[in-house]
């Protein structure tokens, strides 16, 4: 598990370091972008570092994880679907899964939704809505700013976050409080929405398997929104799926490139822009001592914005973000998928 | 006499076409497929019908025009009683309903009522005015593609029946003469003040008069109803309540989330069932007839108010799919299409698409095959769901999106018509292929073909 290779703890993964799911309390479906997708890495990576922060037991399925078949089923490919699904559904099955945790919008919706269909009932939460469960428990507690890759000045409380809403989870599950109150814990940060928010939110263009589609007609949707939350004037802007980060990251670098956006704007997960304000500590939460003893020299190694990969600049094609800029694909594996006589 | 024999005769008429058109409407939602789970829970069901309705909740997501609309719904429904009564003053200008008809409560909230209508059909019309597509937006107007002849006859229609009320209602007062007492005619009492100069003659005349012009402008609203099924604008009165009643959640809950399974004849279809299944089975939507008939129903009672438009992230940012353009063209075709068929095959001696007629248009199609649904509507869906969230009316779209992609990737094996590997990657599997390959996986994209 790349993502996860560098992280100062071991992420227990089920078959080779546990053998149920029983023996955790959550199951930590990464999903595709959470596993190979750089920007997206750093987001499952703070999740994992918040979940151990705050003693929460997790593990991950690791190989035995497939894709959900979100954007399969949206771009019509029902049987693709099905095939994944009934793939993922025995290995749920197997390793006994029933609490998930996802950092994908679209995993966490398909997951929730659309698994009872392979007999699979589980309860499937958002990390957002985890770790707001968690700093409400008081087993994380953010703290006065700390260094953090854009707003590292110190005291000063003026950095300023948009946030914006998945389309999975907000109009699609209705999940619009969760993220919203762990941006407003964070201590020196403000938040500021953007005029099309909540429930007329404005979709960062990649749902329905548009992420895989080129965007010839009309202006490009991540343009239109990134605008939208440039022109806030957010120092960060927070995102809570891997989709809508791919999306605003290479609209943002589009708009950096012609100058209508500050070099020092940054698209990050609300889980990084968490981590990176809460006292970590691998002593059991709630021990203040244990807490003001770690804190300082834990944060300065594990920090999760710069440290454990390099920078991945090179990743943003300027003004180039569609689909073959996304996804540059080779010759395509061999068939994998057994497609019924009638196709 | 000529206004009794004329109203009555008109209301005869209108009502025989209204009732037509109303069972042709039910005969082509029937010829839809199954859709199975629309009945559970009919208690909960019920419950969201007339939270929705009465409360206006999804209405109500736009404040102004849903409060405005809500005293136009209540009025149109509450002032049926002032259309029972204009029939009586027809033949006795001091007619009044029996029992209620000189009850304070009844003229209180008749009065009220009539009122708050008036003034918020003015401010709908205003509405429709100010953002017409000819007058602001263009294509950024919500009711850019909306048929707005349809939408100003409504509005035309119940301007004048509140005005109609009004005037009866004054001109009552001012035929009691001395009786008339204030406390019955709390709203109105000065129109009758100003009527007050005409003899009681010219005052039942004027009576008559009003109440036949308001008879005979509800019967014209009945009448357009009966030769335009596809007028959701209108329709929207009746259909509305069966619509949101048969939604795919009881709670009210929009129907987003998860999608529904792909059906044949209301069964879910999978690998189990596969092989079982007909030859000729559509998997998905390759044809009108393939939609379900809750399907049929949503295009039917489209209102073209554009919400869903106004919201999409496709239609604004310049791409040709519009919701509720979808949704009206879908319509159209339906109606269209059933018509002809019922009428024993083409009987259109004049296709109006070329030498297409309207049974042979393909559903997706672009304009040379003078296809419904252009391929560059159908793909350009992000699935966001912000028109369904949007729809008053709890149209789902997404739903009917997601089923034509399904015919057209599984059985027309057409893709998307821009994208990069789209069709070799997933005919290859690609997404499986790509996203499964966990340690060696060292590509820098998310799902990129190793």
């Amino acid at each position: 598990m790349d993502w996860a290779k560098d992280l100062p703890f071991e992420v227990k993964q089920v078959g080779i370091d546990i053998d149920s799911l029983d023996e955790v309390e959550w199951l930590f479906w990464v999903g595709c972008a959470g596993a190979y997708e750089d920007r997206a890495k750093k987001t499952t990576r703070a999740v994992a570092e918040l979940l151990h922060a705050a003693g929460v037991t997790f593990a991950v399925l690791g190989d035995g994880e497939t894709c959900t078949g979100d954007p399969a089923r949206r771009a019509g490919n029902e049987f693709v679907f099905q095939q994944l699904g009934m793939q993922n559904a025995e290995v749920l099955k197997e390793t006994s899964a029933k609490k998930v945790v996802s950092t994908c919008a679209h995993c966490f919706n398909t997951l929730k939704h659309e698994y009872q269909q392979f007999g699979v009932e589980l309860e499937v939460v958002h990390h957002t809505q985890l770790l707001n469960r968690l700093v409400r428990e008081g087993r994380l507690t953010p703290v006065a700013p700390v260094e953090s890759s854009v707003a590292g000045n110190g005291a000063s409380p003026t950095r300023t976050i948009t946030y914006h809403d998945p389309c999975f989870m907000g109009r699609h599950n209705q999940i619009y409080e969760p993220p919203r109150e762990l941006l407003s814990v964070i201590p020196g940060a403000e938040l500021k929405e953007m005029a099309r928010t909540g429930e007329r939110s404005f979709c960062c263009g990649a749902g329905g398997a548009r992420m895989w589609m080129e965007e010839k007609i009309g202006e490009r949707i991540n343009l239109n929104r990134t605008s939208e939350a440039v022109a806030t004037g957010a120092d960060q802007i927070a995102v809570a799926c891997p989709f809508c980060r791919v999306m605003l990251s290479d609209g943002l670098t589009a708009l950096q490139a012609d100058g209508s956006a500050r070099e020092e704007v940054e698209v990050l997960d609300v889980a990084q822009l968490l981590l990176a304000s809460v006292r970590r500590t691998p002593a059991a939460p709630g021990d203040p001592a244990a807490v003001e003893a770690e804190s300082a020299e834990t944060e300065a190694e594990t920090d999760p914005l710069d440290a454990v990969t390099p920078p991945d600049a090179d990743l943003h094609d300027p003004g180039d973000a569609d689909t073959a800029a996304r996804l540059s694909g080779p010759t395509p594996s061999p068939d994998e998928i057994a497609f019924p006589d009638k196709l | 006499m000529f206004a009794i024999i004329v109203s009555i005769a008109v209301t005869l008429i209108a009502v025989a076409l209204f009732a037509r058109t109303a069972a042709h409407i039910v005969s082509v939602v029937g010829t839809g497929q199954p859709a199975p789970g629309r009945t559970n829970q009919p208690a909960t069901r019920w419950v969201t019908m007339l939270r929705e309705t009465l409360g206006h909740t999804r209405m109500l997501q736009w404040s102004l025009v849903g409060a405005l609309h809500w005293f136009v719904f209540v009025g149109f429904g509450f002032l049926f009683f002032t259309l029972l009564t204009a029939y009586g003053q027809l033949f006795d200008a001091s007619f009044a309903l029996p029992v209620i008809g000189h009850w304070v409560a009844y003229e209180w909230v008749t009065e009220a009522i009539a009122w708050l209508m008036l003034a918020s059909i003015a401010g709908l019309i205003a509405i429709r005015l100010t953002s017409s597509p000819a007058r602001s937006a263009g294509r950024y107007s919500r009711f850019f593609g909306s048929r707005m002849w349809q939408g100003y006859f409504v509005e035309a229609v119940i301007a004048t029946i509140g005005l109609c009320i009004i005037v009866l209602r004054g001109a009552e007062y001012a035929l009691l003469g001395a009786e008339a007492s204030r406390l019955h005619f709390p709203l109105t009492f000065f129109v009758g003040d100003a009527l007050g100069g005409m003899s009681q003659p010219a005052l039942e005349n004027l009576i008559h008069l009003v109440a036949a012009l308001k008879i005979l402008v509800s019967s014209a609203w009945l009448i357009v109803l009966g030769l335009n099924a596809t007028m959701g604008v209108a329709w929207h009165r009746f259909t509305a309540w069966p619509n949101i009643w048969f939604k795919r959640h009881a709670d009210g809950t929009p129907t987003l989330g998860g999608l529904q399974p792909m059906m044949a004849g209301g069964v879910p279809i999978d690998f189990e069932n596969l092989e079982e299944l007909d030859e000729d089975t559509a998997f998905g939507v390759g044809k009108i007839e393939d939609f379900s008939w809750k399907g049929l129903l949503d295009f039917t009672t489209c209102t073209e108010c554009g919400r869903c438009q106004s919201q999409c992230p496709a239609w604004n940012t310049e791409k040709p799919l519009s919701p509720k353009l979808f949704v009206m063209d879908l319509r159209e075709h339906a109606y269209a299409k059933a018509t002809s068929l019922l009428t024993d095959g083409n009987s259109r001696d004049d296709p109006p698409h070329g030498d297409v007629a309207e049974a042979d248009r393909p559903l997706i199609g672009d304009a040379d095959a003078y296809g419904v649904i252009d391929p560059a509507v159908l793909w350009s869906c992000t699935s966001c769901g912000a028109c369904v969230q949007q729809c008053p009316v709890d149209i789902e779209h997404i739903d009917h999106i997601m089923d034509m992609r399904r015919y057209q990737v599984l059985v027309e094996s057409n893709f998307p018509p821009s994208s990069l590997h789209f069709s070799k990657d997933w005919k290859a599997g690609g997404i499986r292929g790509t996203c499964r390959l966990r340690p060696e996986w060292t590509g820098r994209r998310i799902c990129r073909s190793k």
